[in-house]
């Protein structure tokens, strides 16, 4: 089954989770997403998902400069981002446990 | 940075501008507000070593397109398709051949890419990049330098301090900009892109002609020294103008006859005959200058060889037609010089101080027909006792006299 589909719905939640966690900049959110196994993730779909959540007002910005490299822009998750996340979060495991019995009712009959 | 890093940086930078340009519908914010920290990402992603890395920032991220599609749709945007198909025609067809140009560059250095040789010969050209950017300054500047006319000459460095500063600039910009030191906007980064390729062009061509173009104009300016003046007379380092001659008593001669040792005729006006390339003269409180005029000699040509030589004003030569000398009109305009002294110091001539032997003429007693045609006055060698080829050679016989 095509992941990236499946992620397409649920990017927002996992984006914000992984802010919510920490805060952190364009590719290092990604390297988390990555490193906690949403592999098929393109790198511009995490930029364009934070980009439309500090839009939307679900997140923070504020640029770290850097003595050595660029600076970096870094996310943060606000009071606004961690309502949205509270209410998706609910929403994923309401969704995740009505797919569940779904297919635990057929596959264990 | 090492070069690696450098080339690196480079193709991150292009990748990012045509991702740029590929937004560019959306508006400058939008663009801006996008892609702000796109060079951090794609270099932060390429160096991430946990990452499997595929090559070449196209097989990394897919085409610059689809990376900017991605980015727009997450983004919550509208996509493209609808406004790439209202692109204008016009624009179409204007930006077909550079659509065109960078297709062929883009597969070609991609065929090149996968070559065994060509990787070594890239660091290699990346390494001379520094280079290029300073030849792209210099090319810039001779362009602005020539097109407000401020160097009409081909030329290596500029030759006002103006035209320094001006170079010194571009070379600054061209360098900084090489570096992406400094940057601007998605627009002018495509501007800057046909600019940098038409300097590229400009800067070939220069260099391919300025070498030929400098040797014309140094060989033209040694011919311009080294040619000898044809003809003549010279008097202490100057060309003189006239020659006045005097007689043994200290008379004044007028319509003196003066010939070399081979009896070519001595004239102070290597260009007589030609108007515009004779020497003018002007007399005091003239309002037109004077030429030298030849005097008429027996078969119609005109003597220049014949002193002291006469003037004729400028307004009273014909135009078009040559001065005919012995028009009774020109005759009476002609101007007579002013001779230095009305008598010069008389002196004792050799034939009458000796009785040594005298000078053997030549055997033709009067000189060669066609280089100095015998005065109508004169009664004219028969042209078998005067043969015009053998005048040089006898005249070498003749003793000189000292």
């Amino acid at each position: 089954m095509d992941t990236t589909q499946l992620l397409k719905g649920v990017l927002d939640l996992a984006v914000l989770s992984v802010v919510a966690d920490e805060d952190g900049y364009g590719y290092d959110v990604v390297r988390r997403l990555r490193a906690a196994g949403i592999e098929e993730v393109g790198d511009a779909s995490v930029y364009g998902t934070l980009r439309r959540l500090y839009s939307s007002g679900a997140l923070t910005s504020y640029v770290v400069p850097s003595d050595e490299g660029p600076h970096r822009k870094y996310y943060g998750i606000n009071a606004q981002g961690r309502a949205m996340l509270d209410g998706q979060r609910k929403d994923w495991y309401e969704f995740a446990g009505t797919m569940q019995r779904l297919l635990g009712t057929e596959g264990g009959a | 940075m090492s070069i690696v890093d450098d080339a690196i940086a480079q193709d991150v930078r292009t990748y990012a501008a045509q991702v740029r340009a590929a937004l560019a519908d959306l508006g400058q914010e939008q663009v801006d507000d996008l892609t702000d920290g796109l060079e951090v990402n794609l270099a932060d992603a390429l160096a991430d070593d946990g990452r499997a890395h595929r090559g070449s920032l196209v097989d990394e991220f897919g085409t610059p397109e689809a990376y900017a599609a991605e980015l727009r749709s997450a983004a919550g945007l509208a996509a493209a398709g609808r406004h790439e198909r209202t692109e204008s025609a016009f624009r179409a067809m204007l930006l077909a051949p550079w659509r065109e140009a960078n297709d062929v560059i883009r597969t070609g250095l991609a065929r090149l890419r996968g070559t065994r040789w060509f990787p070594g010969v890239e660091d290699l050209l990346v390494a001379l990049r520094p280079a290029w950017w300073v030849l792209r300054g210099w090319a810039l500047a001779h362009l602005v330098l020539q097109l407000v006319g401020a160097e009409p000459y081909p030329f290596w460095v500029p030759s006002s301090s103006g035209g320094w500063v001006l170079m010194i600039l571009a070379v600054v910009a061209s360098a900084q900009w090489g570096r992406g030191e400094w940057r601007a906007g998605p627009r002018w980064d495509r501007v800057l892109e046909v600019l940098s390729r038409v300097l590229a062009l400009a800067a070939l061509i220069l260099v391919l002609t300025l070498p030929g173009a400098q040797r014309n104009d140094v060989a033209m300016a040694a011919a311009w020294v080294d040619t000898p003046a044809e003809d003549g007379v010279f008097v202490a380092g100057e060309q003189a103008s006239n020659l006045f001659v005097y007689d043994a008593d200290g008379n004044p001669v007028d319509g003196a006859q003066v010939f070399d040792q081979q009896g070519r005729p001595v004239t102070t006006e290597p260009d007589g005959g030609t108007p515009w390339l004779q020497q003018e003269y002007w007399p005091d409180g003239a309002d037109e200058p004077l030429l030298h005029v030849g005097v008429p000699g027996s078969n119609g040509q005109t003597r220049w060889n014949v002193f002291p030589l006469h003037s004729l004003s400028r307004g009273s030569f014909p135009d078009g037609t040559p001065l005919d000398v012995t028009d009774e009109r020109v005759r009476r305009q002609v101007v007579a010089p002013s001779w230095p002294f009305a008598t010069a110091a008389a002196v004792v001539p050799w034939q009458k101080a000796t009785d040594g032997p005298q000078p053997t003429p030549t055997p033709s007693a009067t000189a060669p027909a066609e280089d100095a045609p015998a005065p109508a006055d004169e009664a004219p060698a028969p042209a078998d006792e005067a043969p015009a080829a053998d005048a040089p050679a006898d005249a070498g016989t003749a003793p000189a006299t000292p």
